[in-house]
């Protein structure tokens, strides 16, 4: 059967490398899946978390920005910052959260740049978790 | 110091590597899309400025000496710039990385424009991309009309050389991306657009540029150091061996004297 080379980069490693079967990453606005045999594209990546299943496996990554390009069956995701689901701590990262938004409560000025940063990091956080908790 | 070298030396070689392959394909989805035949000529990162009077060189030394030529390499390859845009006429403006560099600058009371410590093996992508959106927002603005970073070229594990490298305006060697793909008539789907993707991935083109640049120079200084020590090292060995060969004659030489001393003495109690 049929697979995928899938890579895994970010600036200072190589995350994944190896076959896989199906991939989703999460695109700009929305997750998006590859199979085999995909039409050559190049997509920005967002937020959100990347599954590679093979077989019976499933992987699970955190990606951060970057692109995706898929052409002749190799996907390559170049990732601004990304990390494993093995290298995520649960418990910290609900700490950072709680520790976050209570800061945002006092810092009450509302789409101030200082309030825009700390939506950005919660947007982060909350994904990190999301993928800490699968 | 040697050792200590040659272990940091390998750790940078290891970081250099993870970086290469990351680096290539940033470089590869840029020419893929400029090939599918977006309108690059409107993007103001390859505007060239026809009358570009100010330009900016990033030069990376190390903070520390004990590495053979390799910064006065960087400077010299710096200055020769420097004196040949003066020649023309142009504004050279310094942005000058590294301890050494500084030094020097200051010392032959040559202005910089900017200063800064090289962050040696504490270096993240994050001061990549700070310098990066620095340098790329100077451009923009139409502060300063060109930027070249002044570094140490790897070639291959065993030889650096001092390069120079124009970063803005964006040059892209076309035959060299025909080359690598023939079949670059290739259809892409963009998502979102192929104009967005573009805009995206420049500023990330830039950042992993001068990040690169910081591994190599790094590299290079370890190398350097590497050598000069090993230099260093086997010089003292052999300056050890010939002294102790000195040191041994003039011992012998004394005893010899004194032996016959005693004998000629003894000899002439007789």
């Amino acid at each position: 059967m049929k697979k995928l080379t899938c890579s895994i980069l970010t600036p200072d490693r190589y995350l994944f490398e190896g076959e896989i079967q199906f991939a989703v990453v999460q695109a700009y606005n929305g997750e998006m899946g590859f199979l085999v045999d995909h039409a050559p594209l190049i997509s920005e990546l967002g937020i959100g978390e990347i599954r590679l299943r093979d077989q019976k496996t499933t992987e699970y990554f955190i990606v951060e920005g970057g692109v995706v390009e898929i052409r002749g069956n190799k996907l390559i995701i170049l990732a601004e910052r990304a990390a494993k689901k093995s290298e995520l701590d649960k418990k910290d990262l609900e700490e950072k959260l709680k520790t976050l938004l209570d800061q945002k409560q006092r810092e009450i000025k509302a789409f101030s740049s200082e309030w825009v940063k700390l939506q950005d990091e919660e947007r982060r956080l909350k994904a990190r978790i999301k993928v800490a908790s699968r | 110091m040697e050792m200590v070298s040659t272990a940091k030396m390998k750790k940078m070689q290891g970081r250099l590597e993870m970086t290469k392959p990351y680096e290539t394909k940033v470089n590869e989805i840029l020419s893929n899309l400029v090939n599918t035949g977006v309108a690059i000529s409107d993007d103001p990162h390859f505007r060239e400025v026809p009358d570009a009077r100010r330009v900016l060189i990033l030069q990376i030394a190390g903070n520390r000496g004990l590495c053979g030529s390799f910064n006065t390499n960087v400077i010299e390859n710096t200055l020769a710039l420097g004196n040949k845009l003066r020649e023309e006429d142009r504004e050279a403006l310094y942005y000058v990385v590294g301890k050494k560099g500084t030094s020097f600058f200051r010392f032959m009371q040559i202005p910089m424009y900017k200063s800064m410590l090289n962050p040696e093996d504490k270096l993240t992508f994050e001061d990549a991309a700070r310098i990066g959106t620095e340098l790329r927002n100077l451009f923009i603005s139409g502060e300063v009309h060109e930027v070249y970073i002044s570094y140490t070229k790897v070639k291959s594990s065993s030889t650096q050389k001092p390069a120079m490298l124009k970063l803005l305006p964006i040059l892209l060697e076309e035959e060299e991306i025909k080359d690598l793909y023939p079949g670059a008539q290739l259809e892409y789907y963009f998502e979102p657009d192929p104009r967005r993707i573009f805009s995206y991935i420049i500023p990330l083109y830039l950042k992993v540029r001068i990040y690169t640049c910081f591994l190599e120079s790094s590299f290079s200084e370890q190398f350097a150091r590497r050598v000069a020590m090993k230099n260093a090292t086997d010089a003292s060995t052999e300056m050890i061996r010939d002294l102790t060969i000195s040191y041994n004659r003039a011992r012998q030489a004394k005893i010899t004297k004194e032996i016959s001393e005693i004998v000629g003495g003894a000899a002439a109690l007789k």
